[in-house]
């Protein structure tokens, strides 16, 4: 999936797409379908086709790839895709490819996508909309942690990119006669942006294995992995934009076009504060298992 | 926008901390407050609480702004009287931004004028080039724009390769120029450039002023991550400027343009007001439209005792800077602060917006202000000298610790 982005033209289908309507309506669809994404069902209990569900969204990370992957491989079991939202802010990025998915709030209720009501570009979003729901039925958790999970692997690829330029960028940069790179101020933030990723890449690798082994019950380990991930998403962003500096700017970089790409997923069903909380009440109802399992209801 | 928001933080800061303002300053701000009141309406309503570089649907009833405030005396005030100026000083000054800010008055847009090259001309500049240069930045006739950052001339500013030769009575430049915020608005640029040739660093630079309009000059915008392109490159190809047009001595624009981002970071002090309004909107909003505020109060209570700290620094700052006493490094300690600050203020913007953050293309909405305010203050740390740059200098200048072995050509 990844050299076939990659020969695709990586990045540069996101900065065409906001062009070229028919990258995401046809060449992208087209590509996944190549790379045999309609094969994958993260929901079939083996832990080997959720594992190649989040490879392939981290590889679409990496690419700030505009398009609702995420939603494709959750929605595995339902119609068309599912996409989560936030029942208040249902904003929802290429909320105009998803008529007839449905979307899911993050306690499992359901409702059918039957359009947007807008969809104007943001600066921040170019292809986000609104979406315009039914009405509201009961559903299950399981579609909304796979959800979760698959995205930090998206976000986690973009972070990798980005830390990947900010390398680069670093020994190419020559200022004072030196490559940035050779300046321990420029080392120390890229060492702790690295550490920040590695320990990510563990705790979103822990999440499918909990997922995996405990399906409805991984919720904790799940919720805690977007915790991660949002900070990590902070942290390796603000040291990215600050080695590259104006340069990272620029609708020309890639790094931009990375910085942008996770916002709603990183807003969107709640942004840090929110999904501590989120947290917080899973602890307290369910426990979680770390070294030894911790207070709360407890897995059975 | 809700205007009680942004009165929020500064109110509570003046409470905390009481200025003892002086008689002056307070009839300053009492007069500057009722002409607001009467002028920050009508047609430049579409400014409250916008204007600035990136809001470029209303730039040109900006410009008109600013020629407003000019006409009636409202800007330059710092500037001597024989300049048009009001020849305030720093409390005076404090109190004319705290009024602007606080009225939702637009983020201004001749400030490369007003606070950087217009003070440097007046302490680097020879008569001919004040009489001719000052009346018109003064009224905002002329827009000016800076030209410094190369492609290979960023923090390392003395990198520039950007030359300029002169023939008989005129400079012809070639070269290029990069981040060059409103290039593509302006008139005049103030362009640091090689002069001599095969000088390196600091020598053979000169300070040249450089009109824009002319076939010599090709300005690129550059499109941005905020939506706008309010930077540019500017591309000097046999671009002209007479010989008298060079600020200071011929070979020592380093010196001149070391004044003007002395200048510059002095200017950053005026952060502080968009900053407390920034903070005060990013309050309203989550004591207003959020449901449950507990989960940001930790963070914004420290966002507000820092703010009360660099409020203190930057008082401090315009002290000193009034009693004619040098605020290098104190200005670095204040950039550092400053925009480290707005930056965690950016961030937190970008938490408390939550999901309704993605939506907001509607410029006029608090949370598309929020969304500014995460996306602008990511440049803030590297901007007139980045955050690296300002802890050599505190820690050179400062501290007296030794310099690094890479980079010690600086």
């Amino acid at each position: 999936m990844s050299s076939a982005l990659r020969r695709a033209g990586g990045t540069d289908l996101v900065k065409r797409a906001v062009t070229e309507p028919t990258v995401r309506t046809v060449e992208i669809p087209a590509l996944l379908e190549r790379a045999g994404l309609g094969d994958i069902n993260p929901y079939s209990g083996d832990i080997n086709e959720i594992a190649a569900a989040a490879y392939a969204c981290r590889a679409a990370g990496a690419v700030a790839l505009p398009f609702p992957i995420v939603g494709q491989l959750a929605g595995a079991q339902s119609a068309l895709g599912l996409v989560l939202v936030s029942r208040t802010q249902p904003v929802v990025d290429h909320v105009d490819l998803m008529t007839g998915w449905q979307a899911v709030d993050r306690f499992g209720s359901r409702t059918d996508v039957v359009g947007a009501v807008e969809s104007a570009r943001t600066i921040s979003a170019p292809f986000a909309g609104i979406a315009k729901t039914t009405t509201w039925s009961e559903g299950e958790i399981s579609p909304v942690l796979v959800y979760l999970v698959l995205e930090c692997w998206s976000v986690l690829g973009s972070l990798e990119s980005a830390l990947a330029l900010s390398v680069q960028h670093a020994k190419d940069r020559v200022q004072f006669g030196s490559p940035l790179s050779r300046y321990q101020a420029i080392q120390f933030q890229i060492a702790d942006a690295y550490v920040e990723l590695g320990g990510l890449e563990v705790i979103v690798e822990q999440a499918v294995a909990s997922y995996a082994s405990h399906g409805a019950q991984s919720l904790t380990d799940i919720v805690a992995a977007r915790v991660a991930m949002l900070e990590a998403a902070e942290k390796c962003l603000r040291v990215a934009h600050q080695i590259h500096g104006a340069v990272g700017f620029t609708d020309e970089h890639d790094l931009a076009w990375l910085s942008r790409h996770g916002h709603i997923a990183r807003r969107s069903p709640l942004g840090v504060s929110g999904t501590l909380a989120w947290a917080a009440e899973s602890i307290e109802r369910h426990g979680f298992d770390g070294l030894f399992p911790v207070m709360g209801a407890g897995r059975e | 926008m809700s205007e009680t928001g942004w009165r929020h933080a500064n109110d509570l800061l003046d409470d905390l901390f009481p200025l003892r303002e002086s008689a002056a300053a307070t009839a300053l701000r009492g007069e500057f407050r009722a002409w607001l009141k009467a002028n920050l309406t009508g047609r430049f309503t579409p400014l409250i609480g916008r204007g600035g570089a990136w809001d470029e649907e209303n730039f040109s009833l900006n410009v008109e702004w600013e020629r407003h405030l000019a006409a009636e005396g409202w800007a330059c005030i710092t500037w001597p009287k024989e300049f048009g100026g009001r020849s305030a000083g720093a409390a005076e000054l404090f109190a004319y931004r705290d009024e602007y800010f606080r009225a939702g008055a637009p983020e201004r847009v001749n400030f490369l004028a007003e606070d950087l090259v217009g003070p440097t001309l007046m302490k680097h500049g020879t008569p001919e080039q004040i009489d001719r240069f000052l009346p018109p930045m003064q009224r905002a006739e002329e827009m000016w724009c800076q030209g410094y950052s190369e492609p290979d001339a960023g923090s390392d500013l003395a990198n520039i390769r950007t030359r300029a030769r002169l023939q008989g009575d005129t400079w012809v430049i070639d070269g290029q120029k990069t981040w060059t915020s409103l290039a593509a608005r302006s008139d005049w640029c103030f362009a640091l450039v090689r002069t001599e040739q095969g000088s390196a660093r600091r020598a053979g630079l000169s300070y040249l002023l450089i009109p824009m309009d002319q076939p010599g000059i090709e300005v690129r915008p550059i499109r941005q991550m905020t939506g706008s392109a309010e930077f540019a490159e500017v591309f000097f190809d046999g671009a002209v400027t007479s010989a008298e047009n060079v600020v200071g001595a011929v070979g020592e624009g380093w010196s001149v343009a070391m004044a003007t981002l002395g200048f510059e970071r002095d200017w950053f002090m005026s952060r502080y007001f968009r900053f407390a309004r920034d903070l005060a909107v990013t309050v309203d909003y989550v004591r207003n439209t959020l449901g449950d505020p507990r989960a940001f109060e930790e963070r914004i209570v420290r966002s507000f005792t820092e703010l009360a700290a660099f409020r203190a620094i930057g008082l401090q700052t315009l002290a000193a800077h009034e009693a004619g006493e040098s605020t290098s490094p104190l200005t670095s300690l204040t950039k550092l602060f400053g925009s480290s600050w707005h930056r965690d203020l950016g961030e937190l913007s970008f938490s408390v917006l939550g999901a309704a953050g993605a939506q907001t293309h509607d410029q006029n909405t608090v949370e598309h202000a929020l969304q500014r305010t995460f996306l602008y203050s990511r440049a803030e740390p590297i901007f007139a000298g980045t955050n690296e740059i300002q802890r050599n200098i505190i820690a050179r200048r400062m501290l007296e610790l030794p310099s690094s072995t890479a980079g010690s050509r600086s």
